[in-house]
């Protein structure tokens, strides 16, 4: 299958949760490229996975267009929505055993994927072995286990190759390498690169950095909307179609919400962002969430500092707290028998974000996860 | 890898819930098949039941003649060949019947010794007879009974004078025989035994029947009006099926046609008992909706929530599907393939189950010989039941496959929708008109429904109510911080389908406990109404007899009083019939069995119905009465009047009374002195005063009665009550002042004047609720009877009729009119269980000849097959299935929430929450989830019970009768005792998940 890319201009999301409208996306502008390799990265709630539900036509858009190589995700129907899915679009869910079925062992867990494949002109699909050759798997012994029988690395790759099973031409991946330790992350991160080279576009949402830097582009998704991209290990604000930018966190630390700000166009073709004397904002910092409840993944040379993307190329560089540093989650509060490897991220800051995310996170009700009724 | 693949490996990945789903589909397969396998079985039993029960001669073809000129004097092989070929064009009935045997027979006379009898030609008579000599072969030879020859002097070789219409006939006695039973089926309705019998009305004594070897020898005389042809072709009633009976029915009335044109009648009860046995097939029939319905509604039900619960179950597994491209048609036959393959599966199953169940019904409760049959409604109702099962699927799938992926992997659980609203809305306004039908009309078709559809009623209700209870609890729970409480009352309010399963348990509940209340109710009713029938374990009816025959035939059969003789007389009065029971009121405590009294009671109303009474006064030989008459007007004859048993009073003349004090005397025959007489002489046309003083009674120099007791004597004359006064004393003081021309009676009376009963229902009398009445009973004139004791039901007598004591209301007759002849009345003899097993054959042995006999354990398996019972043992058979499906239910509920569970116990673990509390909180739930609906189920049930059973037919069709809500160790304390263990049983295995909630399963699941 020809690689496929994905396009999506003021892309709005929205659903109902608890009787309220939560917009998941808000206006999402996005293009990329078929053969492209790209990381969604992003905070928790931040609307990534809404995103690649969308993009696998899960979830319909609210407003706006998104097309994924020739099907409008906005105007197709379910039975195409279907086709796409079972010719076009490769998916992969959050958590390897949730993409398989287990009492069917890794061959058939492949088979049973390729049961709706109806390629053109009565192609048949690849061969499972030929499949989960791609992932690491093809081994004789291997491809007659259930998942149970493999590890949580093997079964993050079975996924793959499950969302593989017909060569789509889009592969789109959520946190395939959560709970994997780093032999395991690198055996993924090495499949999707297989499965990159074979000529499929590879969209990965990831809270990694460091997978994103190896996807070779991030789009970073903030408050629904994508808030930054990073290009060869060099991240950029990007200027929404109506004109906003979104400042990273460490930024708004230092111009909060609510902070007047000069924009003053260089001559250079840059922009200065100036505070104004007299924000109300500066002169209430208590009103500031606490540093410490936040975690900033990675740390290191990505938040030095962040530019607006000028388009001469040129950055304006603001000023940076010296003792920005990453803080993890306190664990004191975590029984012993929870020592195992965690996932999910921080930076959830109360109830005012979406509260449909991807994990299980520190602060949330069980009725966030399951609902009222449960 | 084909779908059955998939299909195949996640039935054995979910082995334990696909046996659970297997068994629950075959179980309501089952019940589908049940309903119709078993009300067809049970129909055929009442029709076979109803055939065997009959005496055989009336369920035979009893094609006769009789009289000059008709077929009866032709050779009877005639009238075969003309039956036979009409026979054979009806070849349903042909197959029915057996060979036929024939019978001519005439009365006869024997001039020596004035005696009576039969003389029979009997095609079989020699395989009937054990014969000592030789069995007639041919023309002029007879049989004649062994006592018959013993008791009149004949002997094999004998010439014999027979009286044939009028003229003599000469016979040789070819041999002697003996019947090899008196009561086999084959000697039919005719009385050919009667040997021993009280003389007739022209003094001729009754012999047995003397049997011929020929016919033509009955028909000596061709004149004769009383040569009677019988030819009966016996029916193989255990054949006649139902399918057949049309077919039956069709010929009986055609052969009844071609007989008639030769001249021949048909008899036979056949017709009658198909159309009885009719009324129970209708009545079972009516009751199968009753059954079926909620039946039906349960297991749609169970089915519904089990593939709900299933899909539900399956759903991240059909997102999967979708999220790999499955059109959604694909992916519900990948959601749903493997519930409606365990379902399919189930159904043979089910149709198996279902038959065998009914045949192991058949076997143990049925008629004999009755079979579950392989027709087409029972394979309809399993294809039904699967169609049904298919559909219910359909609808509680519908909303799980239908979902999204995002739903289905998020697992949102769905809020109950305003359809399942909509349902149990009109569920419950269906509910309510059944139950105001019920209260005003019990029969109505709605009303039947009152119960099932109360327990839906009831089961929505009680969901609904623990929902919002729990809902409650735990907002009070969480004040107080009580975290078990709060944790069962988050389940039970939260968990979805919970409601449901209350519902579905409820309905099961109350389903079984009516029907097992019912069933207990029917039962003890079929006790009392057998016990009330019969009156005592075991009774024998035998052939007419003399009362005095029969006492003493008891007394000797049974000489330590396990069995008593009693005489029965119906009696018609203002359109209803009135049973008279004449019982030894001595025995009745060690005998009679009397439904809801002890032996006190009997003992006690013994003592009722037997007080004490003057000294009897048996009298023989020679009687003297010494009389000093002062007064009398004109000579009037002295006569004393004495009861001979069963023959009535005899007036013996002692003379012709004088003035002054004179000795009359007079013989007498054995009997008892019951009074004197003073018999005027005819033409007379005034009344006569007497006065006369009795100084004394004697007979062989022997007094025969106390003059001294008062109550003893009493004096009026005949047909009127007064006009006599007597005065007791050390003499008898007699003065008459009579007005009419009768005769003066001075009785001395050995039993009380007015005979005690005990009644049930309405007295016999213009005043029903009068106290003391005359009816004609065990004389030939009425009796005066008093009520002592009132009761709703008699042993024997039932709802209508009285009791009282033979051996007075036989005195009394004695003393009066004498008894009358004894065809007037139904001959018994009752036994208690500990009488000699053999009392029939005792019973012969001394003269009596028992006709039928029956027990209460015959008769309770008897009523235990009619309609009532029967449908009685459908709905049990339903309850116990409901039950069945309730129980499979909760476990299939149980087990597809365990490993959730688990987790959610070993992440509350985890959290710090001791297992104590957890297993608190599991327990808690538990019990309310499960106890609630038992509870509610059961008391539900019983509550129906008490509103619908009044007026329900419990034993006979039709008929209803006052419920005994007496407790019983039956069905319902059966059913309660395993309602109550699987409730712990749950209890138990649920708070076992606790200790396997480990908090190391969360490594696998984080």
């Amino acid at each position: 299958m020809a690689a496929i890319g994905v396009s999506t201009r003021g892309l709005v999301s929205i659903y109902r949760l608890e009787g309220y409208d939560v917009v998941a996306l808000a206006g999402v502008d996005l293009d990329i490229a078929p053969g492209e390799a790209v990381a969604l990265l992003g905070p928790s709630g931040s609307g990534k996975s809404t995103l690649m539900a969308v993009l696998a036509g899960l979830m319909r858009p609210a407003a706006g267009r998104a097309h994924v190589g020739e099907v409008d995700l906005a105007k197709a129907t379910e039975t195409e929505l279907a086709r796409m899915r079972a010719v076009n679009v490769g998916v992969s869910l959050q958590g390897g055993p949730r993409n398989l079925l287990p009492y069917l062992t890794a061959e058939q867990n492949v088979r049973f994927a390729q049961r709706a494949y109806r390629g053109p002109n009565g192609e048949k699909p690849p061969s499972p072995r030929e499949i989960l050759n791609l992932v690491g798997l093809a081994g004789r012994g291997r491809m007659r286990l259930k998942p149970g029988a493999l590890t949580p690395g093997e079964r993050q790759r079975l996924a793959l190759a499950v969302a593989m099973a017909n060569r789509p031409g889009l592969l789109l991946a959520d946190e395939p390498t959560s709970q994997l330790d780093t032999a395991a992350r690198d055996d993924v991160l090495a499949a999707l690169a297989a499965v990159h080279r074979t000529g499929t576009t590879v969209v990965v949402v990831t809270h990694d950095p460091d997978v994103g830097n190896r996807m070779g582009r991030t789009v970073t998704i903030r408050d629904g909307r994508v808030g930054g991209e990073g290009h060869s290990g060099e991240e950029f604000a990007v200027v929404g179609r109506d004109g906003s930018v979104h400042l990273p966190h460490d930024i708004l630390e230092i111009l909060p919400p609510g902070t007047y700000l000069r924009v003053i166009a260089q001559s250079d073709g840059s922009a200065l962002l100036v505070p104004a004397s007299g924000t109300p904002a500066l002169e209430q910092p208590q009103n500031l969430p606490a540093v410490g409840e936040r975690y900033a993944p990675g740390g290191g040379d990505r938040y030095q500092g962040l530019g607006a993307y000028a388009p001469g190329g040129e950055t304006t560089r603001l000023p940076v707290p010296a003792d920005e540093s990453t803080t993890r989650l306190p664990s004191q509060s975590v029984p012993s028998q929870w020592n195992g490897t965690t996932y999910g991220n921080t930076g959830y800051s109360g109830g005012a974000g979406p509260i449909v995310g991807d994990g299980v996170h520190p602060g949330r009700r069980p009725a966030d996860y399951y609902g009222e009724d449960r | 890898m084909t779908g059955w693949t998939v299909l195949l490996r996640g039935v054995r990945y979910r082995a334990g819930r696909s046996l659970v789903v297997l068994v629950l589909a075959a179980i309501a397969v089952t019940a589908a098949v049940l309903t119709p396998a078993y009300a067809r079985a049970a129909a055929q039993s009442v029709l076979t039941d109803r055939l065997i029960a009959a005496p055989s001669y009336a369920t035979s073809l009893n094609i006769g003649a009789g009289g000059p000129g008709s077929p009866a004097f032709n050779p009877s092989q005639e009238s075969t060949l003309v039956v036979n070929q009409a026979l054979n064009q009806m070849p349903h009935l042909r197959s029915l019947t057996g060979p036929p045997t024939v019978t001519v027979e005439t009365p006869l006379q024997i001039a020596k010794g004035s005696l009576k009898g039969r003389y029979v030609y009997r095609s079989d008579a020699c395989r009937l007879l054990k014969v000592t000599g030789t069995c007639p072969a041919g023309p002029g030879e007879v049989l004649v009974s062994d006592r018959t020859a013993k008791a009149h002097g004949f002997q094999e070789g004998d010439k014999i004078q027979l009286i044939l219409a009028g003229k003599p006939q000469e016979r040789t006695i070819a041999g002697t025989y003996t019947p090899i039973d008196v009561t086999a089926p084959a000697w039919g309705a005719h009385a050919y035994f009667l040997e021993g019998g009280p003389p007739d009305s022209s003094e001729l004594l009754p012999i047995d029947a003397i049997f011929a070897g020929d016919e033509e020898d009955i028909k000596a005389v061709p004149t004769s009006t009383t040569v009677l042809m019988e030819i009966v072709y016996p029916v193989k009633v255990a054949d006649v099926r139902q399918s057949g009976v049309q077919q039956l029915r069709k010929d009986l009335g055609q052969l009844g046609f071609l007989t008639a044109n030769q001249e021949l009648t048909l008899v036979s009860s056949l017709n009658v008992l198909l159309f009885q046995a009719q009324e129970d097939q209708e009545a079972i029939a009516k009751t199968i909706p009753v059954v079926a319905v909620p039946l039906l509604l349960l297991v749609v039900g169970v089915l519904m929530l089990l593939v709900a619960t299933l899909t539900e179950e399956r759903g991240p597994e059909i997102a999967l599907a979708k999220l790999r491209g499955y059109g959604s048609g694909q992916a519900s036959r990948f959601g749903l393939g493997e519930v409606l393959f365990l379902i399919a599966l189930g159904t043979p199953v089910g149709l198996a189950a279902g038959l065998v169940v009914t045949e192991l019904a058949a076997q143990s409760t049925l008629a004999p010989g009755v079979h579950v049959e392989l027709v087409w409604p029972p394979f309809a109702a399993a294809a039904a039941a699967l169609a049904v099962a298919f559909a219910a699927a359909w609808v509680a799938s519908r909303r799980t496959v239908r979902s999204g992926v995002l739903s289905l992997l998020r697992r949102v659980p769905h809020r109950t929708g305003w359809r399942a609203g909509v349902g149990e809305g009109v569920a419950s306004a269906l509910a309510v008109a059944a139950l105001v039908a019920a209260w005003n009309d019990r029969s109505s078709p709605l009303a039947l429904l009152a119960a099932p559809l109360t327990a839906i009623l009831a089961g929505i209700l009680t969901g609904r109510l623990l929902s919002a209870s729990a809902a409650v609890r735990m907002a009070l729970a969480r004040n107080r911080g009580n975290v078990a409480s709060m944790l069962a009352s988050a389940q039970l309010a939260r968990r979805p389908g919970r409601h449901r399963v209350v519902t579905v348990v409820t309905v099961a509940l109350a389903l079984l406990a009516f029907s097992a209340a019912a069933w207990d109710v029917a039962a003890t009713a079929r006790v009392t109404d057998s016990q009330t029938t019969l009156g005592a374990d075991r009774v024998y009816s035998v052939s007419s007899v003399d009362p005095q025959l029969l006492v003493s035939a008891v007394r000797q059969a049974a000489p330590d009083g396990s069995a008593m003789p009693v005489l029965r007389h119906s009696e018609r009065y203002a359109d209803d019939t009135v049973e008279i029971l004449g019982v030894p009121a001595g025995q009745l405590e060690k005998v009679a069995v009397w439904p809801g009294h002890t032996a006190a009671d009997l003992r006690r109303l013994a003592e009722q119905l037997r007080p004490d009474a003057p000294k009897e006064a048996p009298v023989s030989g020679t009687i003297r009465v010494r009389v000093t008459t002062t007064v009398l007007p004109r000579p009037i004859r002295l006569a004393a009047i004495i009861a001979v048993e069963g023959a009535g009073p005899r007036y013996i003349t002692l003379g012709t009374l004088t003035r002054g004090t004179h000795t009359y005397a007079g013989a007498v025959p054995e009997g008892r002195f019951v009074g004197l007489a003073l018999v005027r002489p005819p033409g007379e046309t005034a009344g006569a005063t007497v006065q006369m003083d009795v100084l004394d009674i004697s007979a062989n120099g022997q007094p025969v009665v106390s003059l001294g007791d008062q109550d003893a004597w009493t004096g009026a004359q005949r047909g009127a009550d007064t006009g006599v006064q007597v005065t007791a004393g050390q003499t008898l003081k007699v003065n008459v002042s009579a007005e009419s021309t009768a005769d003066v009676l001075v009785s001395y009376v050995d039993v009380p004047r007015r005979l005690p009963v005990a009644l049930s229902g309405e007295a016999p009398d213009d005043n029903r609720s009068a106290t003391d009445f005359q009816v004609l009973a065990f004389a030939d004139e009425p009796q005066q009877f008093t009520v002592v004791q009132r009761a709703k039901a008699l042993p024997r007598a039932g709802d209508h009729g009285f009791i009282v004591d033979l051996d007075y209301a036989l005195k009394q007759a004695d003393a009066t009119s004498g008894v009358p002849d004894s065809t007037r009345f139904y001959a018994e003899v009752w036994a208690a269980p500990t009488a000699p097993a053999d009392l029939d054959k005792r019973l012969a042995s001394a003269g009596v000849v028992v006709t039928q006999h029956q027990t209460v354990a015959q008769l309770q398996d008897q009523l235990g097959r009619r309609a009532p019972a029967l449908a009685w043992r459908l709905y049990l058979l339903a309850g116990v299935v409901s039950a069945l499906l309730a129980l499979g239910l909760v476990l299939l509920v149980a087990r597809l929430g365990a490993r959730e569970r688990r987790h959610e116990l070993a992440a509350l673990r985890v959290t710090g929450v001791p297992a104590r509390v957890l297993r608190r909180g599991v327990r808690r739930e538990h019990l309310a989830l499960l106890g609630l609906p038992v509870v509610v189920g059961f008391a539900v049930g019983i509550g129906s019970a008490f509103l619908m059973l009044p007026d329900m037919p419990l034993v006979n069709v039709g008929v209803v009768s006052t419920p005994d809500w007496t407790p019983t160790a039956g069905a319902l304390a059966l059913a309660a005792g395993a309602g109550f263990l699987s409730l712990l049983l749950a209890v138990v295995v649920a708070v076992r998940l606790v200790r396997r909630a480990a908090p190391e399963l969360l490594r696998g699941d984080v």
